[in-house]
C-alpha cells in the first residue's frame, strides 16, 4: 500500500461522521439515551454502555469531522517525508476510537478504559519518529504526566463509584455530593479535576503539550489541539451536573483554568518555535474553556460548545498551516520564515482569517465566541462565586491581547515582511491539495462569523441536561449587540494588542524563546532521571547485590517482625505449662529421633570436608524418615528414603569432580570473628523465631480440617484407599503434573550449565580441575590422544 | 511432644541459616537441603497429635487417622526439594568451572582468586 494507505483509513473517519450525524438527526435535543450494548466484567459493574446525549454527540462529530479533514490532510502531508504510514495510520485509527469510545462512555469505569487509551495512542503518535530525540523525551513525558493525572482519576473514578454504588452513568449523575462526607466530596472533586487539568494541560501541568509537539502535525492538529487535549474540558462538562454546586468548584476550575490562560498567551507571544507558539495559545485556550465551566451558573453553562467549536476549526486550521509552511520551507522557527504571500496567496487568506478569529476580529466566528465570553465574564465579575470577581475577566482581557498581538505576528511574519533566505533556498510548492482541509475550516469560520444565527440550531440540537441552561427556541445569534461593554472590551483588546506588537517589533523579538525554568519540562526530566537514581540508592543501601549481606538484612527482619510478636504474645502459647506437662506426654521414640537429628546437624557445621559434611546431612535425612514414621506417614518415608539416597549419590558424583584442597575446605577465605558472632546470632534468631511460629500454630490444630474431607471420600470419589496417594494423583492431579514439569525444567537447566560449558586449553592441562565426563573433555582423555 | 517437634523445627532452621550465611557455595547447598527438610517438619506438624490415630489409608473407617494433607503437600515438597537441590549441584559445579572458586565472598567481590 504505501503512501495510498490513507485511502483505506479514510473511509473510517467518514463513515463515523456520517454516522453521528445521522444519529444526531434522530437525537431529540436535550435527552439523554442510554445503550446497553453489552456486559463486560459484570462482577466489577464494567458495562458497555453508551451515552448518547448532546455532549457526547458534539465531541463525536468534532472527533470524526476533524478526522476527516485530519486523514486528509495527512495524506497529503506524509508524502515522502516520512516512512511507515501504515503504522501511522493504524495509531491514528485507535486513537479516533479510543476518543469515540470516551466521549460516549456511559459507564465511568468504560469511559476511563478508553480515557487511557487515548493517552496510550497519544505516546505512540508523538513518539512515532522514535529515532529522535524530541520524539523520545516528548512521548514519555506525555505519557508520564497523562498517567499519573489519568491513576489520580482512577482514584476518583473508583470512590465515586463506590460511593454511588453504580458506575453506570445514570447513577453518577445523580450522584448527590452534599448527602457524603465534606472531606469525600471535596477530594473527589480534586480527583477529577487534577484527571482534567493533566489531560488538558493546565498549570502545572502545561509542559508535556508543547514537549508533545515533536509529532508529526497532522498528529499536533488532531491530538494535540482540536480533540484529545479537549478531553480535560469534556471531563469538565460530563461531570458538570455532579460537581458544579460543590463550593470548590469555581475556585479550583476558574482559578487554574484562567491562570493557565494568562501563562499561556504570554508563554505563546514569546516563543519563537511555530508549533510551540501554537501549543501555548491552546494550553491557553483549553484554560479557558475549563476555567469558563468554572465561573459557570450552577443551573448550566450557555453557548459553551459554540466557544469549543470555534477554536477547534480555527486552532486546527492553523496547526495546518504550520504544516504546510513545514512542509514547503522546512523550517520551524517563525524567526527563518518570511514573505510567504507572494508564493502562497492562498495560504495566506486561510492564516489571516484564521489568526483574526484567534484574535478576535469582527466577521470571524472568534468574534462572535468572544463576545459572548465576555457577557459571561462581566456576569461573573458582578456576582463572584468562590474566587474574586475581577481575577477571570481581567486575566482573560489580557491573554486575550496577547493571543491578539500573536494572530498579528503570525500573519505579518511569515507573509509580509521581507523572504528570509532559508525560505529562498528551501521552498517548494505544496501542491492544492494539502491546502482543502484548512481552507474548509477557515471557510467556515468566515461563515459563521458572518452568520453566526447559524450556531441557533446547532446549539438547539446538542442542548444537554444538567450541563446547559435551556436555550429560548426564538434566541438568534447576532453579529451586532450595539455599543456594549462586550464590544468595547473587544476593540480595548485589539487596541492593546497593537502596543504589546509594536513594542516586541520595536526590540526585535530578540530573545530566545521563554526561560527553560519556567518550562517546567527539564525539572520533569530530572525528575525522571532522579528516580531510578533513588531507587539504585535504596537498593545499594539494602546491599541488593550482595547476598551475604542482604541475608541476615532478611533473616533479621523475619525474627524481628514475627518473632518479636510472638515474644510479645508469649502467655497464648503457654510454653511454661507445656514444659511442666514434659514428662507425662513424655514421648520417648520422638525425643530420641529428635536429639540424633539435632546431633547429626550440628555435626555438618563442626565438620570440616565435604564428604564428613555430606555424610551428616544424609544422616540427618535418613533419621528424618524414622520422624515420618512416627507420625504415620509411610508413605513420606518412603519417598524419603529414595531422595535421600538420590541426592546422596548425585551430590557424591559432582563433589568428586572438585579439587581435594576445595573439598578439604582449605580454600575457601576465613571470615572475621564478628562475622562469625553475627552469624550465630542471626541463626539463633531465625531458629527461635521458628520454634515460636511452630509451635504457635501446632497449638491451634482445627477441629474440622480440611484434610477430613479427604478421608472421608477417598473411597468414594478416588476409589482408592490411600488417602494421600489419592490427593496426589486424583484430588490435586494437575498440581502435580505441574511438580513433574518442575522436575523436567531443573533437569533441563542443570544440563545446559554443564553441557554448554566449554573448556579452555589452560584449564585442561590441570589433572585436577579438569574432570571429564558430562559431555566435557577431560584431563585423562587429553592424555590418551 | 509438640514441644519437641517445634524445638527440631527451630534448631534445623537455625542450623541451616547459619550453614547458608556461610561463604562455601556447598555449606549454602547443604544447608539448603536442610532447610527443605526442616519446612517438611514444619507442614509435618501440623498434622496434630499422631497418638493413636493409624497411617492415612482408608480400610476402616472406624480407625481414627492422620491428617492426610501435609503429607500429600510433604511428598510433592520433598520432589521438587530434589529437583531444585539437583540444579543447584550443577549450579555450584558450573560457578566453579567459571571462577575456580566455591566461595561466595571471592565471587561477589567479583575478583577470581588468581592462586589457583
Amino acid at each position: 500500500m504505501g503512501r495510498r494507505v490513507h485511502l483505506l483509513a479514510m473511509p473510517v473517519p467518514v463513515i463515523s461522521c456520517a454516522l453521528i450525524a445521522w444519529t444526531l438527526g434522530q437525537h431529540e435535543a436535550g435527552t439523554q439515551v442510554y445503550l446497553e450494548v453489552w456486559s463486560w466484567v459484570p462482577s466489577l459493574g464494567l458495562d458497555m454502555v453508551l451515552l448518547v446525549d448532546g455532549l457526547s454527540l458534539f465531541f463525536g462529530l468534532v472527533v470524526s469531522g476533524m478526522g476527516v479533514l485530519i486523514f486528509w490532510y495527512a495524506g497529503a502531508y506524509l508524502d515522502d517525508h516520512y516512512a511507515e504510514h501504515n503504522r501511522f495510520y493504524s495509531y491514528l485509527l485507535l486513537f479516533m476510537g479510543a476518543m469515540l469510545g470516551t466521549a460516549f462512555g456511559g459507564n465511568l469505569l468504560f469511559l476511563f478504559i478508553f480515557w487511557e487509551l487515548t493517552g496510550i495512542s497519544s505516546f505512540l503518535l508523538i513518539g512515532f519518529l522514535y529515532g529522535t530525540k524530541e520524539g523520545q523525551s516528548g512521548s514519555r513525558m506525555a505519557l508520564l504526566t497523562t498517567v499519573f493525572t489519568g491513576l489520580v482519576l482512577m482514584a476518583g473514578v473508583a470512590l465515586l463509584g463506590l460511593q454511588v454504588g453504580s458506575w453506570h452513568m445514570r447513577d453518577i449523575l445523580a450522584a448527590d455530593l452534599g448527602a457524603m462526607d465534606a472531606g469525600m466530596a471535596a477530594g473527589l472533586l480534586l480527583l477529577f479535576a487534577i484527571g482534567a487539568f493533566g489531560k488538558s494541560a493546565q498549570a502545572p501541568f502545561h509542559f508535556w503539550l508543547p514537549n508533545a509537539m515533536s509529532a508529526p502535525t497532522p498528529v499536533s492538529a488532531y491530538l494535540h489541539s482540536a480533540t484529545m487535549v479537549k478531553l480535560g474540558v469534556f471531563l469538565s462538562a460530563r461531570m458538570f451536573p455532579v460537581f458544579v454546586e460543590h463550593e470548590l468548584w469555581a475556585p479550583v476550575l476558574a482559578g487554574v483554568g484562567f491562570t493557565t490562560l494568562l501563562i499561556g498567551s504570554v508563554f505563546a507571544f514569546f516563543s519563537h518555535k511555530l508549533k510551540a507558539i501554537l501549543a501555548y495559545t491552546t494550553v491557553a485556550m483549553l484554560g479557558l474553556f475549563i476555567g469558563f465551566y468554572g465561573i459557570a451558573l450552577t443551573t448550566g453553562a450557555r453557548f459553551d460548545f459554540m466557544h469549543i467549536l470555534n477554536h477547534t476549526a480555527y486552532k486546527g486550521a492553523l496547526f495546518m498551516v504550520v504544516g504546510i509552511i513545514d512542509h514547503a520551507t522546512h523550517q520551524k522557527y517563525i524567526t527563518q520564515v518570511g514573505g510567504l504571500w507572494r508564493r502562497m496567496p492562498l495560504l495566506g487568506f486561510i492564516t489571516i482569517v484564521c489568526a483574526a478569529s484567534m484574535a478576535g476580529i469582527p466577521l470571524t466566528s472568534g468574534f462572535i465566541s468572544k463576545e459572548y465570553l465576555l457577557t459571561e465574564l462581566y456576569r461573573f465579575y458582578e456576582s463572584p462565586v468562590g474566587l474574586p470577581g475581577w481575577l477571570p475577566l481581567v486575566f482573560s482581557v489580557v491573554a486575550f491581547a496577547f493571543m491578539a498581538a500573536v494572530g498579528i505576528r503570525l500573519v505579518w511574519h511569515i507573509f509580509f515582511r521581507p523572504e528570509t533566505k532559508e525560505v529562498a533556498e528551501h521552498f517548494h510548492h505544496p501542491g492544492l491539495m494539502i491546502h482543502l482541509p484548512p481552507l474548509v475550516l477557515a471557510v467556515a469560520t468566515l461563515t459563521f462569523g458572518i452568520f453566526p444565527a447559524l450556531f441557533g440550531p446547532l446549539l438547539q440540537g446538542l442542548a444537554t441536561p444538567g450541563l446547559q441552561q435551556a436555550l429560548d427556541p426564538e434566541y438568534t445569534f447576532k453579529l451586532w449587540h450595539g455599543i456594549n461593554a462586550e464590544f468595547l472590551t473587544s476593540m480595548a483588546i485589539l487596541a492593546l494588542s497593537l502596543p504589546i506588537f509594536g513594542a516586541a517589533q520595536a526590540l526585535g523579538w530578540r530573545w530566545d524563546g521563554i526561560p527553560r525554568y519556567l518550562m517546567l519540562d527539564l525539572a520533569f526530566e530530572k525528575g525522571v532521571y532522579a528516580l531510578p537514581k533513588g531507587a539504585a540508592r535504596v537498593s545499594q543501601l539494602l546491599r541488593a547485590e550482595s547476598p551475604l549481606d542482604y541475608i541476615p538484612l532478611i533473616a533479621v527482619t523475619l525474627s524481628v517482625f514475627t518473632g518479636g510478636y510472638l515474644l510479645l504474645h508469649l502467655e497464648t502459647l503457654h510454653l511454661a505449662e507445656a514444659v511442666a506437662a514434659l514428662p507425662d506426654t513424655f514421648y520417648k521414640q520422638h525425643l530420641f529421633v529428635a536429639t540424633l537429628i539435632t546431633l547429626a546437624s550440628f555435626g555438618i557445621v563442626l565438620a570440616r570436608r565435604w564428604t564428613t559434611q555430606l555424610i551428616f546431612l544424609s544422616t540427618v535425612g535418613f533419621l528424618i524418615t524414622v520422624y515420618f514414621v512416627l507420625y504415620q506417614a509411610p508413605d513420606l518415608a518412603l519417598t524419603q528414603i529414595l531422595i535421600e539416597t538420590a541426592t546422596l549419590i548425585l551430590i557424591l558424583l559432582i563433589l568428586d569432580r572438585f579439587p581435594r584442597s576445595i573439598q578439604r575446605g582449605q580454600r575457601t577465605m576465613k571470615r572475621s570473628g564478628a562475622r562469625k558472632a553475627l552469624n550465630i546470632g542471626v541463626s539463633c534468631a531465625v531458629g527461635g523465631t521458628m520454634f515460636l511460629l511452630t509451635y504457635g500454630a501446632i497449638l491451634r490444630k482445627e477441629e474440622d480440617y480440611i484434610g477430613q474431607f479427604f478421608l472421608d471420600n477417598t473411597v468414594d470419589l478416588a476409589k482408592g484407599s490411600n488417602a494421600v496417594n489419592t490427593i496426589l494423583v486424583d484430588f490435586r492431579g494437575f498440581d502435580t503434573l505441574l511438580e513433574i514439569a518442575v522436575l523436567l525444567i531443573a533437569i533441563l537447566g542443570a544440563m545446559g550449565l554443564i553441557m554448554r560449558y566449554r573448556r579452555n586449553p589452560a584449564e585442561l592441562e590441570e589433572a585436577e580441575f579438569a574432570a571429564g565426563g558430562f559431555s566435557m573433555r577431560g584431563h585423562s582423555e587429553k592424555e590418551e590422544k | 511432644m509438640f514441644l519437641v517437634s517445634a524445638l527440631l523445627v527451630g534448631i534445623l532452621f537455625a542450623v541451616s541459616t547459619y550453614l547458608i550465611l556461610q561463604g562455601s557455595f556447598v555449606r549454602i547447598l547443604f544447608g539448603f537441603i536442610l532447610i527443605a527438610n526442616a519446612a517438611n517438619l514444619v507442614l509435618l506438624s501440623m498434622t496434630g497429635d499422631p497418638r493413636g490415630r493409624a497411617a492415612p489409608v482408608v480400610l476402616d473407617e472406624t480407625v481414627p487417622m492422620a491428617d492426610p494433607l501435609p503429607q500429600a503437600l510433604i511428598l510433592t515438597a520433598i520432589v521438587i526439594g530434589f529437583a531444585v537441590a539437583a540444579y543447584f549441584v550443577f549450579l555450584l559445579y558450573r560457578i566453579f568451572l567459571d571462577w575456580k572458586t566455591d566461595d561466595a565472598l571471592a565471587l561477589f567481590a567479583k575478583k577470581k582468586p588468581t592462586d589457583l
